[in-house]
């Protein structure tokens, strides 16, 4: 690791020279008029600490936090210095610091707890966008470990699961997911397979300690896609002047009989650091809670390693991560024609249900996911450079049921690799004025990877774009009014095979303006937040072109069918373009506002909002299709005009020093503004308490959760009644195959125990072992949701 | 370190490259779609000679929403036949024969059938589809389990027509000497119309 330090940091530095031709370096101050002054605040209430002292380690000069936490120290002579914090019964942090930086701002942890007492330095405009309603959350070691990425923020209002299964899980923020919800993966746009609502986000849930997520239509920030929102996942940064220290978090849960561990490490000294960590899990077949889930082990690796560099007008980050995973579908969930779809479906047992086991059988699913990203920041004054370069590699191997050698083969092989650059000046603010520019490229290439057997469902592709943006926010008095716009250039160039092997190939433009507006308002324990904003993307690859058999449904994209309406008949064997069925990218305008009050301990927060969706994409049942296996259903890929509004509300109230509780529910309604439909699966109503007492070392929680049965649902035809013919629909809309599943209650609880270097939990989930669906799991046609599991996890730092 | 040195130089320049030039010209391999059986025959051998019976099924776009071709089954009054049943692939070339597969993986696989009651006097009933009717199977995997590529009717004494199925079944790890139409996945499911005829 030592040698690499060296070598990595050379290349950097020669590579930001490369892109900047950097400015005159300011020269050395003799004088000793420099002044730093920071916030010392307590690292798990976030309140402030009056009477830390901070001093400047060699000097006798020093300061003393006020009653916000707030110390200012004068007549410094160097221009970089080591601050040392101190507090009564808080762990000592010392911070290097030079004035090309940004203030400081000092989080102490206590000694009782685990976490180590770190510095932030306050980005020149470091909330973007903030008249967008966001949670932060920080992830203990122990709720991230054995757990799936996407469960991860299942926790806050406006955020529900898609799931297929337990082991494949994707964020639905206000409705909307897959292709419509941004994943930012340490600060990079995250790169993966994102159309498939049955493809995981791809992400180490161990590895993150800090998850961002952006209610709002964000795309000027963020790029094409964030229709719904945006989710930011972070992993721990090096911390500087820091000995090797590690952690080390083991687990174990009953349902899976699932063993997770995660190690990490890192050094810091004054100009450099580095971390490292590698996770793992294993888990079995899972359980409902009246019969076994066959197929549905998981296998999970990850490594990542880190590296910070600190110099005096810049930094520099480097970040490599891995993560390998194998996940098995449940066994009971495949089904053939619409005959057996009514079996899989009728059945109260799921087929093929067999004993627990720890193998993993087709179908399954294979995904890699690496990443390699360079950061610098370059600090000019009072404006701020950043550059980051990042590499994404993706494979994703799909394996079905299929007959003879073919089981062994992928149906579905894919490989993603993505480049992306993205470059953000913070100008200098000027009085009240503050503001980011930004060039942001991407470069995607996909390919199937040869050996399937069965013609791909989507083609190769490549895709470039390129966008500029510009925010801007103004401050007055106890008000920010903020203003953005976005410009962006995107061309995809596609490459694939007809149902006869025949190419087929065609090259797409698409440009898009996109705006957001929006104020904030702090007053004493209010903050009022409104904006508005709009987002788009462009037709993805499998509703322009995907072809043939997924799961149990065919289906095919917006090219690759064309319906003669005089005599209610469709032709599939074609490919079409842009000339001949004119396809317009999707466009949304979100308009979010939030109040959020607090005051003594009391905080109430209420999130209403409502989407309106031109040109959005979706799946619809068009008929059946005869097969040599049989009668099949068979989808379209369409578009229409939609509307999502819904509201968030969270209610905390901190009953004693010790107890606390907090109330939270999401609800959203969702239509077919064009054709006055209903859509499937959309959330239902979710209701959360948690109430949490501290006794000792001990915390103890109890958090029920109840999710309404969803009643705005589109009619449903069963598959015998569909496969004979039975039944009648308007066929610009949609049906599901079953009705919505009953509402349910779970009764979840926790109790943590903490004492200097370790720390031990013990969870339990659905208590009550009751059987239950979630309507926003692919999977509920099939089986129960999971029953009764108990889990321990610990966690050492040494 | 050296493998690192290079991630890095190969992702510089091949940002470069496609920064500044478009994109590469890479087509999808072609595969070969061996899933597919998009033709079935049917070939019904009287007992006592004479000419072979043939139906057909045809679907010549495969997985495409079209829908398929097929023939009618057209049987004597009281004639035994032997029925062989093949299927192929014809979008691949050449075609493939799925017939040979299905009987090397014969304890993998079980053919099914379902008939309108009346249309044979042997086997009675209804068929064994979703049923326990009686079928009479000429062949055997290597556990001593019916594969029901070849099979023995004997047409009723009464002219009429009716429906004929044929359900083959992929039973990988199921197929037992009890398990039944239900188990395991569909290959093929085709419904022929039959006529008895005087």
């Amino acid at each position: 690791m030592g040698s690499v330090q060296p070598v990595l940091r050379m290349k950097l530095l020669s590579l930001i020279i490369c892109i900047w031709i950097v400015a005159p370096v300011l020269g050395q101050n003799a004088t000793c008029n420099r002044s730093v002054t920071g916030q010392v605040l307590d690292i798990d209430t976030n309140e402030p600490l009056p009477f830390a002292t901070v001093k400047i380690q060699g000097t006798q000069n020093g300061a003393v936090s006020d009653e916000n936490g707030l110390f200012k120290i004068i007549e410094i002579c160097n221009d970089e210095i080591d601050l040392e914090v101190r507090f009564v019964g808080y762990k000592t942090v010392v911070h290097h610091h030079d004035f090309h930086h940004s203030n400081p701002v000092i989080y102490m942890a206590s000694n009782e707890t685990m976490l180590e007492s770190v510095v932030v330095e306050e980005e020149l405009n470091a909330h973007v966008l903030k008249t967008l309603e966001s949670i932060d959350i920080k992830v203990e070691s122990l709720e991230s470990i054995g757990v799936n990425a996407g469960d991860l923020f299942s926790q806050s209002t406006g955020v529900s699961t898609l799931k297929t299964g337990q082991n494949i899980i994707k964020p639905i923020v206000h409705g909307l997911h897959s292709n419509r919800v941004l994943i930012i993966n340490n600060g990079v746009r995250h790169s993966y397979q994102a159309w498939g609502t049955e493809h995981g986000v791809e992400i180490d849930a161990s590895q993150i300690d800090r998850i961002e997520l952006i209610k709002g239509a964000s795309t000027v920030r963020y790029g094409a896609d964030a229709l719904g929102g945006v989710i930011l996942f972070n992993a721990p940064q090096p911390s500087f002047l820091t000995k090797l220290n590690g952690e080390l978090n083991g687990g174990f849960q009953t349902n899976g009989r699932s063993v997770s561990g995660e190690l990490s490490i890192n050094e810091g000294y004054e100009r450099a650091a580095w971390n490292a960590s590698i996770s793992g899990t294993r888990q079995g077949d899972l359980k409902a809670a009246d019969y076994q889930l066959t197929n549905t082990g998981k296998e999970e690796f990850g490594a990542t390693v880190g590296g910070r560099f600190h110099f005096p007008i810049l930094d520099v980050n480097v970040y490599l991560s891995h993560f390998e995973q194998t996940l098995g579908i449940l066994r009971g969930s495949v089904s053939d024609n619409l005959e057996g779809l009514a079996n899989a479906i009728g059945a109260k047992v799921p087929s093929n249900t067999k004993p627990f086991s720890y193998d993993i059988n087709n179908p399954k699913q294979e995904t890699v996911h690496d990443l390699l990203k360079l950061e610098t920041s370059l600090f000019l004054g009072e404006q701020q450079f950043d550059f980051q370069y990042a590499f994404q590699r993706n494979l994703r191997s799909e394996f079905d049921v299929r007959r003879g050698t073919n089981n062994a083969r992928p149906a579905i092989d894919l490989r993603l690799i993505t480049h992306t650059i993205d470059l953000d000046w913070d100008h200098p603010s000027t009085g009240a004025w503050a503001g980011t520019m930004g060039i942001q490229f991407f470069n995607q290439n996909n390919d199937n990877l040869p050996g399937t057997n069965t013609i791909p469902f989507v083609p190769n592709y490549n895709t470039n774009n390129l966008g500029f943006f510009g925010i801007e926010s103004y401050t007055s008095g106890n008000t920010t009014y903020e203003a953005g716009i976005r410009f962006d250039l995107m061309n995809l160039n596609v490459r694939g095979r007809d149902s006869d092997n025949d190419i087929y190939r065609d090259n797409l433009n698409y440009q898009n303006f996109t705006f957001t507006l929006g104020f904030v308002k702090e007053l004493e324990n209010l903050t009022l937040r409104s904006n508005i904003g709009t987002a788009w993307r462009a037709p993805n690859i499998n509703e322009l072109y995907s072809f043939g058999k997924h799961q149990s449904v065919f289906e095919f994209g917006l090219w690759r069918y064309q319906i003669y309406p005089e005599n209610d008949s469709i032709s599939t064997n074609i490919v079409l373009t842009d000339l001949t069925k004119a396809v317009k990218s999707e466009k949304g305008l979100k308009w979010i506002t939030s109040f959020s009050y607090t005051k003594n301990g009391l905080g109430f927060e209420v999130t209403p909002y409502v989407n309106w969706i031109r040109d959005y994409f979706f799946l619809r049942p068009h008929g059946i299709t005869e097969t040599v296996r049989g009668a099949f259903p068979y989808f379209i890929h369409d578009q229409t005009d939609a509307l999502y509004s819904g509201v968030d509300l969270d209610f905390t109230n901190q009953w004693s020093d010790s107890f606390t509780s907090e109330l939270k529910a999401s609800y959203v309604y969702a239509k077919d503004t064009k054709n006055n439909q209903l859509f499937v699966g959309i959330p239902p109503l979710n209701i959360m308490l948690t109430l949490e007492k501290k006794i000792g070392l001990f915390t103890m929680s109890l958090s029920p959760e109840f999710e309404a049965r969803q009643t705005l649902t589109p009619d449903v035809i069963e598959p015998d009644a569909f496969a004979q013919d039975d039944f009648s629909f308007d066929r610009s809309g949609t049906f599901d195959f079953m009705d919505a599943p009953s509402s349910f209650l779970l009764m979840n609880a926790s109790i943590n125990y903490q004492k200097n270097d370790l720390s031990i939990k013990l969870k339990g989930e659905n208590l009550l072992n009751n059987s239950y669906r979630r309507y926003t799991d692919n999977l509920r046609y099939f089986a129960d949701d999971l029953g009764v599991n108990v889990g321990l996890f610990a966690s050492y730092t040494f | 370190m050296n493998a690192f040195k290079n991630h890095f130089l190969i992702g510089l320049i091949s940002t470069s490259m496609v920064a500044i030039s478009c994109s590469d010209d890479d087509v999808p391999p072609e595969e070969n779609e061996e899933e597919i059986i998009n033709e079935v025959t049917l070939t019904f051998t009287p007992a006592g000679g004479g000419d072979n019976v043939i139906a057909t099924y045809v679907d010549a776009d495969g997985e495409g929403a079209g829908n398929p071709v097929l023939s009618e089954i057209e049987l004597a009054v009281g004639t035994t036949y032997t029925l062989a049943i093949t299927m192929a692939n014809t979008m691949e070339s050449p075609a493939e024969d799925i017939t040979e597969e299905v009987e090397e993986e014969g304890e993998e696989h079980q053919l099914f059938f379902s008939w309108t009651d009346g249309v044979f006097s042997d086997p009675s009933g209804t068929g064994n589809i979703g049923a326990s009717g009686t079928v009479n199977y000429n062949d055997q995997d290597d556990s001593g389990n019916p594969i029901g590529l070849s099979t023995t009717w004997t047409a009723s004494q009464r002219a009429g027509t009716g429906e004929f199925r044929v359900v083959l079944k992929h039973q990988p790890d199921l197929k037992s000497a009890t398990s039944t139409s239900n188990d395991g996945e569909t290959d093929v499911d085709i419904t022929w119309t039959i006529n008895i005829n005087e």
